[in-house]
């Protein structure tokens, strides 16, 4: 019972807000929360929802999915807005989820941080991979919830700028409600 | 030949002159590509990790259509980055969550600065900086890396 009551005391103190937290220590949190999950042992499905639950708190996927609809946000509805949400969230975290879960190089190297107009940071990172190092840097911007990531660039090449182009030609010749239906088929194409 | 009708031939050519040269100024004026220094350009900053192979004058492209150009590309001494500036049309606004990628037309054609536009509400200023950049791909150094750095798995 106590220890029952302690884990919650600690599930929510980690819940909570930290504004305090600079750029680097909420990615490096993120990051390693993360990959601890993945290191354990357990049902995949189960570490994945954990693991997405940590995400969630640091990444902002409204802004991200807005970012990445670009001109075509404004015009979407509500209820599409919603759902682009839902999938896009849908999409990254289950594909990429499979790449960490099986990540076992060298701990990621943190190189900088750099905030601008106050409330923009980058945080850059060196990433240990089978091939190569590779640069990974994560974009976060400052919100009442604290620095919340809306992009990443690996390699200068980035996340939201990837999907703008290819999700933005979908949508001027077939519509969101198109693009909705292609993401739903992606998604549920993905290995369980 | 009357006095009068002297001076109103006069005139005439004056008129001719007038509008003759009048035409060929517009004319230079347009094919010069010149702006009328009352019409405010958009003016734009944006920081690079690298600005490798994109020269002063290089095109600014909005979906494939030219907006503007590089002004200029300095070093911050204290970031060791580049700073690019361009001049784009005057009364475009940009979303701030705009992106600016250093791009090659072409494969090997010359370097450009595309910006693609994002769904912000809020608008970049005159004098703004574009904050989310992506830096010219250098694929020689991409092949490298993974020739030297892959082997060791």
């Amino acid at each position: 019972m106590l220890s029952a009551l302690l884990a919650l005391a600690l599930v929510l103190v980690s819940e909570a807000p930290r504004a305090s937290e600079s750029p680097t220590e909420v990615v490096r949190a993120t990051i390693s929360a993360v990959l601890d999950i993945a290191r354990r042992d357990g049902p995949d499905a189960v570490q994945r929802t954990e693991a997405l639950a940590v995400v969630r708190r640091h990444f902002d996927f409204e802004s991200m999915s807005r970012r990445v609809l670009a001109t075509h946000w404004a015009g979407a509805l509500p209820a599409e807005r919603a759902r682009f949400v839902e999938l896009f969230t849908e999409l990254l975290t289950r594909s990429y989820w499979r790449k960490i879960a099986k990540y076992r190089g060298a701990p990621v190297e943190y190189v900088s941080e750099r905030i601008r107009e106050g409330r923009y940071a980058t945080v850059a990172t060196l990433v240990q991979t089978d091939q190569a190092r590779v640069p990974v840097d994560y974009r976060l911007q400052r919100t009442d919830r604290g620095w919340q990531a809306y992009d990443v660039a690996i390699e200068q090449v980035s996340l939201v700028r990837n999907y703008r182009g290819s999700f933005q030609d979908i949508v001027r010749k077939e519509g969101v409600a198109a693009l909705l239906t292609q993401l739903e088929a992606k998604v549920a194409a993905l290995p369980p | 030949m009357t006095a009068g009708t002297r001076s109103s031939n006069s005139f005439a050519l004056g008129l001719l002159m007038v509008v003759g040269l009048g035409c060929l100024a517009w004319l230079a004026l347009r094919l010069g590509d010149w702006h009328s220094p009352f019409a405010r350009h958009y003016e734009l900053n944006a920081r690079f990790a690298s600005a490798s192979g994109l020269r002063e004058g290089a095109f600014v492209e909005i979906a494939g259509v030219r907006v503007g150009s590089v002004t200029s590309i300095a070093l911050d001494p204290a970031r060791f980055e580049s700073v690019v500036a361009m001049r784009l049309l005057p009364g475009l606004r940009l979303p701030s969550d705009a992106i600016a990628s250093i791009r090659t037309s072409g494969l090997i054609g010359e370097k450009y600065v595309r910006i693609t536009p994002g769904g912000a509400t809020d608008m970049l200023p005159p004098g703004g900086e574009i904050l989310d950049t992506e830096s010219s791909i250098n694929i020689e150094e991409l092949i490298s890396k993974y020739i030297f750095e892959g082997g060791d798995k």
